[in-house]
This record gives C-alpha cells, sequence and structure tokens, in this order.
C-alpha cells in the first residue's frame, strides 16, 4: 500500500506548504512564500506519485470512489493553481487555494481507501474521461472562485475606505476579475464536455443520456450558474461585485453537487449509494 | 581613533535652529576644508569629515584622534563655524561617538530617524553627503566604508522591512488606490476638474507612475487649456463633463464649487456608457465636488481628502510597526561594521607583530640548542638573552613608530602595511581589539 503512504506524505507536506502561504500572506514575508511554492511543487510531484502507484496497484485510474476523486480533485486544482501563480505572479492567492487543497484531501483521508475491483458498469473507457474532464472543471472553477474571493474581500475594503494591511497584499481588483473571468471562461467548456461525456457514458449503462437524478440535476445547475454567469457579463454588463458572487455560488452549487448530493441525497451517481460509484 | 557625529535634527530642534545651522553648497565645502585643515603648529584632531544636511538635519561625522580635543572639535564645530556662541545650541544638539554614531547613522540611512518614517530621499542626501566628502577628499577609508556600508543599509533595510513600503502622502496614497483598482496604470487616462496644488500633484504623480493621459476641464476655457497645456493633455470644456466620465477612469476634483458638480445620476448615466467598467473619483475640493451618494454606485470607488488622510494615516502606523526590525538590521550592521573599526586599531598588530616574533626566536633557538648539544646553564643563557636582544632591538623601532603613527590621519595604512609584508593575518585567527 504504498499509495497510502505517499497519500499520507503529500498531505504533511500541503500543510506545510499551507502555512507556509499564509505565513507570506500575514508576515509578508518573502522567504515564506518562496518556500511555500517550493513545497507546494514538491507535494504535488509526491501526491502525484501517490495518485500513479494507486493506478497501478489497483489496475484502473484512481477515480472509481470519493477518496479516490477527492484526491484526485485536490491534486488538479494544486497544479492548476501552480500554473495561475506562474503566470500572474501573485503568490497570495496561494493562501485561499492550499487550506481548499489540504482540506478536500484532509476530507479524503478520513474515507474508506481499500482497493476494490470495479463493478462491470464502470469498467468503461467514458468513465475515465467523464471524471477527469469534470475534475479539470472544478478543479478551474474553484480556482475562479479564489479570485472571486479575493476580489470582494479586496473590493469590501476599498469600499469602504479604510484599507487594512491584508488589503495591500491582495492583487488589484482588475487582476482578479480577469482571473476570475478567464478561468471560468476555461472550466465552461470543460464542465458542457463532462455532462455530454456524461450522458454518452449513461447511455451505454442504463440506455438512456440523462436520469433525473438529484447529482446529475445538481451538476445541471451549476453548469447553469456559469452560464448564466457569461450572459450577465456580456449582456447585461455585470461587472466587479455581482459578477464575483456569480463565482461563488457557483463554488457553492459545486460543493453541493459533489459532497452533499453524495452523502445527504439518494443518487445513482454516489459513492456510497447502491453502485458504489464513480466520482465527480 | 574614534568615529564621532554632532549635529542637530528635526527631533532635537526647532526649524529655527536647524535654518541657524544651514548651510549652503559653498559653505559645505568651506566647512568641510575648515574641519579638516591641517594646522601648522597644533595639528588637526579632526582625520576625515563628512556633512549631512537635509531639511530636517545638519549632522557631522568625523573620525577624530583620542585626545579630547577632537571630540570638542566636532562637538562646537557647527556652532564655531556658523560664528554663534558655543553655548548657544547646547540644548539641541548631539554628539555620539563609535558605536553610537555609526548605528545613528545607519538609523538615519534606513528612514526611521526621518520625519515621515521610511522616506525614500533621505539614501539619495546620505550618498550625497558621502561623495560630496569623497570628491573634496575630506574622507579617508574610514569614514568612506562607514557611508558606504550606510547605505547598503538602507538599502537593506527597505527590501527586508516594510519600512518604506505603502504610500505615505496624500498623492502617492491616490495612485497607490488607483493601482489596486486597475492594476497597471498605462492605459488609464486621468481627468482633473478645477485647479488646486494638491489636486495638480496628485494628477502629476498619476502621470510619473504611468497613466496614459490627462484631460482638464475647467470652467474657464482658458484656464484649462493653460493647464492642458502644462501636462501635454487636453482641455475640455465644463459641460462635456459627461463625456470625460465615460472617457477617463481616475477623477481628481478640486474646484471651489460651492455645490457638488457630480451627482449620482450623472455617474450612474457615466457607468452605462462605461459597460460599468471601474472608475475612480478622487475628491479633494473643500466643500466636496463630488456628492458623497456617488460611492454607493457600483464598481464606483470615491475617495475625498479626508479618506485618502486616513489611508496615510494607516499607513503611517504600518510603517511604524517596522521599525524594530530595521533596528534590529541596524544594530547587526553597527556591529559589523565596529568590528571592522576595531581591528583598525593598532594595539593588536603590536601585539600580532611580537607574537609572531616571539614563535620564531623559540623555535629557531631550540634547533640551535639541540645542534650545540651539551651546554652549560651560562652558555644557555647568554644565547637565550641574545635572541631576545635582537628580536627586541628589530621591534623596538617599529612599535614606537606604529604607535606614534595610530593617531596620524593615515595611520592605518603603516597598521596594514605591518599586517601585509609579516602576513599577521596569513596564519592563526585575526586577532580583534
Amino acid at each position: 500500500m504504498i499509495n497510502i503512504v505517499l497519500f499520507t506524505l503529500s498531505l504533511a507536506i500541503y500543510l506545510g506548504s499551507t502555512v507556509l502561504y499564509e505565513v507570506h500572506l500575514v508576515l509578508k514575508s518573502r522567504r515564506a512564500g518562496r518556500w511555500a511554492t517550493l513545497i507546494l511543487v514538491l507535494g504535488a510531484l509526491v501526491h502525484a506519485s501517490a495518485l500513479a502507484t494507486r493506478w497501478l496497484e489497483s489496475g484502473h485510474p484512481p477515480l472509481a470512489n470519493l477518496f479516490e476523486s477527492l484526491s484526485l480533485y485536490a491534486w488538479v486544482t494544486v497544479l492548476a493553481y501552480l500554473i495561475v501563480e506562474w503566470r500572474y505572479g501573485y503568490k497570495v492567492l496561494g493562501a485561499f487555494v492550499t487550506p481548499l487543497a489540504f482540506g478536500a484531501i484532509a476530507i479524503a483521508s478520513v474515507l474508506p481507501r481499500e482497493i476494490r475491483p470495479l463493478i462491470p458498469i464502470l469498467r468503461n473507457y467514458w468513465l475515465s474521461v467523464h471524471v477527469t474532464i469534470s475534475f479539470v472543471a472544478y478543479s478551474l472553477f474553484t480556482l475562479a472562485f479564489v479570485a472571486a474571493v479575493a476580489y470582494l474581500v479586496a473590493e469590501r475594503q476599498l469600499r469602504a475606505r479604510r484599507p487594512d494591511p491584508l488589503y495591500y497584499r491582495l492583487p488589484p481588483l482588475e487582476v482578479t476579475e480577469q482571473m476570475g473571468r478567464a478561468l471560468a471562461a476555461l472550466g465552461l467548456p470543460f464542465m458542457t464536455m463532462a455532462l455530454i461525456t456524461g450522458s454518452i457514458w449513461a447511455e451505454r449503462v442504463w440506455g438512456t443520456p440523462w436520469l433525473w437524478d438529484a447529482k446529475l440535476n445538481m451538476s445541471l445547475v451549476t453548469w447553469f450558474i456559469y452560464v448564466v454567469y457569461f450572459y450577465a457579463r456580456n449582456v447585461a454588463n455585470w461587472r466587479g461585485r455581482r459578477s464575483a458572487w456569480m463565482l461563488v455560488l457557483g463554488f457553492i452549487s459545486i460543493v453541493i453537487t459533489y459532497l452533499g448530493v453524495s452523502f445527504f441525497l439518494p443518487t445513482i451517481h454516489g459513492f456510497d449509494s447502491f453502485l458504489m460509484g464513480i466520482g465527480g | 581613533m574614534h568615529i564621532v557625529v554632532s549635529g542637530v535634527s528635526h527631533k532635537t530642534a526647532p526649524v529655527e535652529v536647524l535654518e541657524k545651522l544651514a548651510f549652503t553648497t559653498q559653505g559645505r565645502e568651506e566647512a568641510l576644508a575648515e574641519l579638516v585643515r591641517e594646522d601648522q603648529n597644533r595639528g588637526n584632531p579632526v582625520a576625515e569629515g563628512a556633512l549631512l544636511f537635509t531639511c530636517n538635519r545638519v549632522e557631522l561625522y568625523a573620525l577624530v584622534d583620542d585626545s579630547e580635543e577632537g571630540s570638542e572639535r566636532v562637538g562646537f564645530f557647527l556652532s564655531d563655524f556658523h560664528g554663534f556662541d558655543r553655548g548657544a545650541f547646547a540644548d539641541y544638539l548631539y554628539l555620539y561617538r563609535d558605536e553610537a554614531a555609526v548605528s545613528h547613522l545607519f538609523a538615519v540611512a534606513s528612514g526611521i530617524d526621518s520625519l515621515v518614517v521610511g522616506e525614500p530621499q533621505i539614501l539619495g542626501q546620505v550618498r550625497d553627503a558621502f561623495e560630496e566628502a569623497a570628491s573634496q577628499g575630506t574622507i579617508g577609508r574610514v569614514l568612506s566604508a562607514l557611508f558606504r556600508q550606510a547605505l547598503a543599509t538602507g538599502k537593506r533595510a527597505r527590501t527586508e522591512t516594510g519600512i518604506s513600503q505603502n504610500a505615505v502622502s496624500v498623492s502617492y496614497a491616490a495612485v497607490e488606490l488607483a493601482r489596486k483598482i486597475f492594476g497597471d496604470l498605462g492605459s488609464r487616462q486621468v481627468l482633473i476638474i478645477g485647479a488646486g496644488e494638491t489636486g495638480e500633484l496628485t494628477a502629476k504623480t498619476l502621470m510619473d507612475n504611468g497613466a496614459k493621459g490627462i484631460i482638464v476641464a475647467n470652467r474657464t476655457y482658458d484656464r484649462a487649456l493653460t493647464l492642458a497645456r502644462r501636462w501635454g493633455g487636453r482641455a475640455w470644456n465644463f459641460n462635456r463633463l459627461p463625456l470625460a466620465l465615460w472617457q477617463t477612469d481616475i477623477v481628481i476634483s478640486s474646484t471651489g464649487a460651492p455645490h457638488p458638480i457630480l451627482r449620482p445620476d450623472m455617474v450612474r448615466e457615466a457607468m452605462r456608457m462605461r459597460n460599468n467598467r471601474p472608475l475612480f473619483l478622487i475628491d479633494i475640493a473643500v466643500p466636496r465636488d463630488i456628492d458623497p451618494a456617488v460611492g454607493a454606485i457600483d464598481n464606483v470607488y470615491l475617495y475625498d481628502i479626508d479618506d485618502l488622510r486616513a489611508v496615510v494615516e494607516a499607513n503611517l502606523q504600518e510603517r511604524q510597526k517596522e521599525v524594530g526590525k530595521v533596528e534590529a538590521i541596524v544594530a547587526e550592521e553597527a556591529a559589523k561594521f565596529m568590528t571592522w573599526f576595531h581591528s583598525l586599531d593598532v594595539v593588536p598588530t603590536i601585539s600580532d607583530l611580537r607574537r609572531r616574533a616571539e614563535s620564531i626566536r623559540r623555535a629557531e633557538l631550540e634547533k640551535a640548542l639541540r645542534r650545540l648539544g651539551d651546554l652549560s646553564e651560562r652558555e644557555r643563557n647568554i644565547i637565550n638573552a641574545l635572541t631576545l636582544g635582537i628580536v627586541n632591538k628589530i621591534l623596538h623601532e617599529p612599535t614606537v613608530r606604529l604607535k606614534r603613527q595610530a593617531n596620524e590621519r593615515d595611520g592605518y595604512r603603516y597598521r596594514e602595511a605591518i599586517r601585509e609584508l609579516f602576513a599577521l593575518d596569513g596564519g592563526g585567527p585575526k586577532e580583534k581589539g
């Protein structure tokens, strides 16, 4: 079970990186910022090897239960964040992203994690495609949410006309606004693809492209929120606060789709339901 | 040798005193020349000197010999030079020696002794003082090293701490806020309504920091034209204000109007035309030019002069919090400098030299005695005394002369020559005085 060892190791490394990102944010320590990124890169590498060894040990891609999917979600989010940090040059967002990623795998770490053989309906090429694409979409939306939160915090302070020290650490409004929009714009096609590939897979296993199920409906709601976000921006000229709140709403919808429905509502698409299912 | 600083600053003296002790450029040159001038009969206790002069301080840095006279000369130099009674400024003058003097200069260069903590100009002023003294040849190795390290300390304090972060003037606070809204100012237009010192300074600061262009609006078109020419911008009539709000991103308003000239309906309309692109409004006028209700409109950020002052005040408090960190850096750098400075002292060099000679003598003596074999006690004593005598006779003159030179202006050169010629730093660890 080397994958579990690596997984636990990456959990510890992410915790270290999270602490350093917070130190960087609060104490303005550049050195902490440099180390935070380095350690996050290290964490992502260890995490990647955890996922890879799990794949080798189980013989199927690591997306077959909530443990695996949360782990994958955290990994893709961290990876996407590292690209954003590199592209935009703002480390402060790490202080928001790392706790989320750490939180996701901290939740994963208390879930059942034994490798079980895949049930027949999950042994399908579309499963991997569908779940992978969903996670890319979720990760991009998560980062868009983080940008929106950074925007809202800075905007609130700017509006209150009493900027506190934290405010000076946040990127300019136009930067976080553009960042949120760009990430959501990147995420929406993935989300759309996720719904399409999901339908194709459903067609194969259930013989129907869509089932009116809580989880499936919620994912449609999520998709719809982002569509409205772009519609409002482009047609009604929504900018700034309102538009940022849409991204927050989208993220909440994702969390409900992903965790809430799986845990609290009956769904055919769940993890501990009768299908012993798929993540995402 | 001692490093001494004597001076007055905004912390110890009122403006009138600072003014009385101020220098013209020519006055500075004369003062420096006077400070280090050799007197044929009495010599001069001051070996090196530099003068740091700003609006808020007049300070004299000097390297003096061990005599009382040295500190006294530096301590009273400012009064003497300006022809005042020696007691006239006794209450305002401070005099620091050695480590305290070194720390003082480092603290000054770091900006923590400035009126506005962390202000950037002082670093340039310290550099000017250094270069002026260097070009006049009034500083030598010690004060050059001191000033160089002061500049390095100043830079270190600014990069490693937040001592000079965040704007502490109204115009810079406005620029910083604009940056926090727009990021890069490169594509941003500035609109200035009315005229006034603060408004114009803010506009200038925005332009200096990369804003793209400026539109000047004034009740009288001619006035607008004059200003626009000065800024290299465009002059617009007052009645085109709504259009100007559409075309610009940053608005500075400082008219003398008795009633608000920018009202919510006007700005709301502008925001509609702008597709809700953010608008930064700076109201410097008293009474206000912009209706406060405008600030509640989405994507509009309204700051009046009181808001900007509050931001400046908050920033100053932030800088104040960094002072402790800077003091630690200053102490560290001062300790480093003092180690070097003490190593210039001749006493350790003399004892190093003697120790070196003694170890050679002992080694050679032992070798000789071994080869000579059986010798009587008396014969041994004679040989021992012989070697001792030779070593002492040879070292006598260098020791005496080195001690004498220690108080001279270029004394350290002899010390260095001795260390170099006898390879005193080559062997064991360097001794610190």
